[in-house]
């Protein structure tokens, strides 16, 4: 009876132990990944797609991405997480971060280094190194078409004169004077193809962010969150739309210009 | 026969299942045995093994997470093992299932104790770098079936192969197949 009762018990132990028969290949225990596309954004960013084609000998945790500049990306390099969705995953990066820890707009010019990485129960895998770089940003169309040199802002519209770039402040600064009112553009970096983002401040911008200040006897600015268009139209010449902008003057006050300017 | 016990050398090859046969080779290993001879159908015995693991990869792929808030790191490690030796100590009883003057067919169970001993390396990035250098004790159970065939008065050979599941300390519960060649001398 006792044997019966050890005999049942390691055949018990055995039965619960979690030992499949391991995998011939090892790299069969851990994802395959592989980046499959990048595409640059209109707000200078770059969307990279990567694809899972084998996820393991387990379920998949993590995917994500890592970047850098110059070297071969670790998991200390710019970490974004993705979700996967039919086997896919994609990544926006709009910047990258320097040894020094700051962070830097990605330049259309320059060449990055992204890897992309999936876990599961086992471990991990990288996908081999993806280059990218230099880029050319896609033309944007503006959802309005403002004559050109003219602001619009409540019921009125006033043709003006502009002038710049001044890049007495850290910023690059357009200005558009008419006889009613006075519309300053202070961009974070210069004029390139793409959407930029209006913020409070001209302060603290960044390459795609731009500050626009309304003078109508008082100083007002565009409220952040509106979108500026700019479109190089031929060799360092820009146009720059933006339309409909929601104004701290207040409703009924929306704000809509158009100036072509050299970058 | 005349006499009761024997003393045995032999040779195994321990295949790994689940986690640990990720991690390691099948690997050779050797030791000896000390037995009884079937009486009335049963015997008892032991053996003593030892194996070198030969880990399958340089570097394996390990993973850290850090959840601070809304926001994961994900941290891509390495571990390195430099070292992966196992001592057993397999204590078993058998049952004839077939008891010839030339050759028995029979099933056993038992139970092993052991020893590790492991020096490895772990980095995870921004979480954690540690080494280990060290042992853990061992201790589990086992089936096994196997056949002896008599080579004149004082010799055998046999096989045996053996299922097994044992704890390792600090580890975690492991299996493997133990196949057994088997040479005994009757004193």
């Amino acid at each position: 009876m006792k044997k019966c009762f050890y005999l049942f018990f390691t055949a018990l132990a055995l039965s619960f132990c979690g030992c499949g028969k391991p995998l011939d290949n090892v790299d069969d225990y851990f994802p395959e990944v592989k980046i499959v596309s990048y595409t640059p954004e209109v707000d200078g960013s770059v969307t990279i797609v990567a694809e899972i084609s084998d996820q393991g000998a387990s379920d998949l945790e993590y995917v994500g991405m890592c970047l850098s500049e110059s070297r071969t990306p670790t998991s200390l390099d710019d970490q974004k997480l993705a979700q996967l969705s039919n086997g896919r995953f994609s990544v926006n990066y709009s910047y990258f971060t320097n040894d020094d820890g700051s962070s830097i707009d990605l330049n259309s010019d320059d060449t990055y280094k992204v890897r992309a990485f999936a876990t599961n129960g086992h471990g991990y895998a990288w996908s081999a190194v993806f280059e990218f770089g230099p880029w050319t940003v896609p033309s944007v169309e503006a959802p309005c078409a403002p004559t050109i040199n003219t602001i619009n802002y409540g019921s009125g519209t006033f043709s003006a004169f502009t002038s710049g770039p001044s890049t007495v402040s850290s910023t690059y600064d357009y200005t558009m004077n008419s006889s009613q009112a006075d519309v300053k553009f202070a961009f974070g970096g210069p004029l390139e193809t793409g959407v930029f983002t209006t913020a409070s401040t001209s302060g603290f911008l960044n390459a795609h962010q731009v500050y626009v200040q309304l003078t109508i006897f008082n100083i007002y600015f565009v409220l952040p969150g509106s979108l500026v268009y700019v479109n190089e139209i031929s060799e360092n010449q820009f146009e720059v739309t933006i339309c409909d902008a929601s104004t701290s003057l207040g409703s009924g006050s929306d704000f809509t210009a158009r100036f072509i300017a050299n970058g | 026969m005349t006499v009761s016990a024997q003393w045995g050398a032999h040779i195994d090859q321990l295949r790994p299942l689940g986690e640990l046969g990720l991690l390691f080779e099948k690997q050779i290993g050797f030791g000896i045995s000390y037995q009884n001879e079937f009486e009335g159908g049963t015997r008892a015995g032991a053996d003593f093994s030892f194996f070198k693991m030969r880990p399958r990869m340089t570097e394996f792929p390990i993973v850290g997470t850090v959840i601070s808030g809304n926001s994961t790191f994900v941290s891509l490690g390495t571990q390195t093992f430099y070292k992966y030796h196992l001592f057993f100590i397999d204590f078993y009883y058998d049952w004839a299932i077939l008891d010839k003057d030339k050759y028995q067919f029979y099933a056993g169970g038992g139970i092993n104790i052991g020893a590790s001993s492991v020096d490895y390396e772990a980095d995870s990035p921004s979480i954690s770098s540690d080494s280990f250098i060290g042992g853990g004790s061992i201790g589990g159970v086992f089936l096994r079936l196997g056949y002896d065939h008599n080579i004149g008065d004082r010799f055998v050979v046999g096989l045996t192969g053996s299922r097994r599941v044992y704890f390792q300390k600090d580890a975690g519960i492991f299996g493997d197949y133990v196949y057994r060649f088997k040479a005994t001398y009757y004193f």
